[in-house]
């Protein structure tokens, strides 16, 4: 989001709906942190596009990420397992060929639409959403399937 | 109207959000009516939800958590500030709920606590024989029942690992693998096999003192072990502070 106060807030938001609309979880479809990572993410997408602007002083580039940071908590066996996952999910981005990689940070990241994406990248639209789709395809070989 | 094949294309990018709003909204409605592509809409978003594991952590301030606490308890008598996402109308399914829901954090909790209080009991038992210490490694949801010890050196400089109820793999394809964790770095310990019984040992070696790893894991590798972990979890343990 680029700004501190508005990620809380966010959160808030998030936390609120996930207290009133807790009896629209379907367990059989997806995990707990699935759900609500995606509601998460929508709400920012939702905030990110609203605003009109993107946090353009604000870059995320996964490859500089620091892997010195370990999830803090009481129980560090799951935090074990969230680090192993979270090794596999940069390894597995880094794999992606650059195109593909750029596009879905834009997507992922910065809200942007297939659109927006294509006139930044000036990149015809159907080419976009082909890199966007092998992407994302990719990925889920890597990490589900 | 779209076609599953049509709609299939699009999915990974409606799980990024990523489309035009009538896009969206054609999928949608495709959605409500398939089972299909719903199907295939979770694996993306499971993906999707993965992928924010990417960035950097960042943990919220204490102060969040009371701010979301008076939020949800503010009464619909006196509205305030901060109760302008608070919608009425809700009130008696919101309480009867309410009630519910504490009743869960309060046994969750207690079976948390009670939880702790048996490990650390299990750690104070076992951590110190002849002055080594043993750090016990718990199954995952893959093998929920494997088990293991990770024994280190009073000095830390030597080190053993042993494991229960792991299914043997084939030596030929693949082998388990021991990491060391410190940083979000991983360190490989020890590449071993199980035996028919599903035991199995082998020495623990790392280039640092193994006490300054903060955590353990095995995963199942390709034969000959791996730079990085590649393969499933089976195992992971914490190395608390001696």
């Amino acid at each position: 989001m680029g700004d501190r106060s508005t990620a809380e807030e966010i959160t808030l938001d998030v936390f609120t709906l996930l207290w009133e609309k807790a009896d629209m979880y379907q367990p059989e479809r997806a995990k707990v942190s699935t759900w609500l990572t995606t509601i998460t993410r929508n709400r920012s997408i939702d905030v990110l596009r609203r605003r009109g602007s993107r946090p353009e002083g604000h870059s995320v580039n996964l490859f500089q990420i620091s892997t010195s940071q370990m999830p803090a908590g009481d129980n560090l066996e799951e935090s074990a397992e969230t680090a192993m996952l979270r090794e596999r999910v940069r390894t597995a981005i880094s794999q992606l060929p650059e195109d593909q990689s750029q596009a879905l940070q834009l997507a992922y990241f910065r809200g942007y639409t297939h659109r927006q994406i294509a006139v930044l990248l000036d990149q015809p639209l159907g080419t976009v959403k082909t890199r966007i789709r092998l992407a994302l395809q990719k990925l889920r070989k890597m990490l589900v399937d | 109207m779209l076609d599953n094949n049509h709609v299939i294309e699009l999915l990974p990018a409606y799980a990024l959000g990523c489309l035009d709003e009538d896009e969206a909204v054609q999928i949608s409605e495709h959605l409500s009516d398939c089972s299909i592509c719903q199907s295939e809409l979770d694996a993306y978003q499971t993906v999707t939800a993965q992928i924010s594991l990417a960035g950097a952590i960042t943990e919220p301030p204490p102060v969040l958590k009371q701010q979301l606490f008076d939020r949800l308890q503010i009464p619909r008598s006196s509205p305030s500030a901060s109760s302008r996402k608070y919608r009425w109308g809700l009130a008696p399914r919101f309480l009867s709920a309410w009630g519910v829901v504490s009743l869960l954090l309060i046994l969750a909790l207690s079976a948390g606590s009670f939880y702790m209080w048996q490990r650390i009991n299990r750690l104070e038992q076992t951590n110190r024989p002849g002055g080594m210490y043993a750090f016990s490694l718990n199954g995952t949801e893959i093998k929920p029942d494997a088990a293991g010890y990770l024994i280190i050196g009073e000095d830390g400089r030597n080190g053993a690992v042993i494991i229960d109820k792991l299914p043997p793999l084939d030596p030929e394809v693949e082998e388990y693998q021991l990491w060391l964790i410190r940083n979000g770095e991983y360190t490989s310990g020890a590449l071993l096999a199980v035996d028919e019984m599903g035991y199995g040992g082998r020495r623990v070696s790392a280039p640092d003192n193994l006490l300054t790893y903060s955590a353990v894991s095995m995963t199942i590798e390709p034969a000959g072990g791996s730079p990085h972990p590649t393969g499933e979890v089976v195992l992971v343990g914490a190395l608390t502070s001696p």
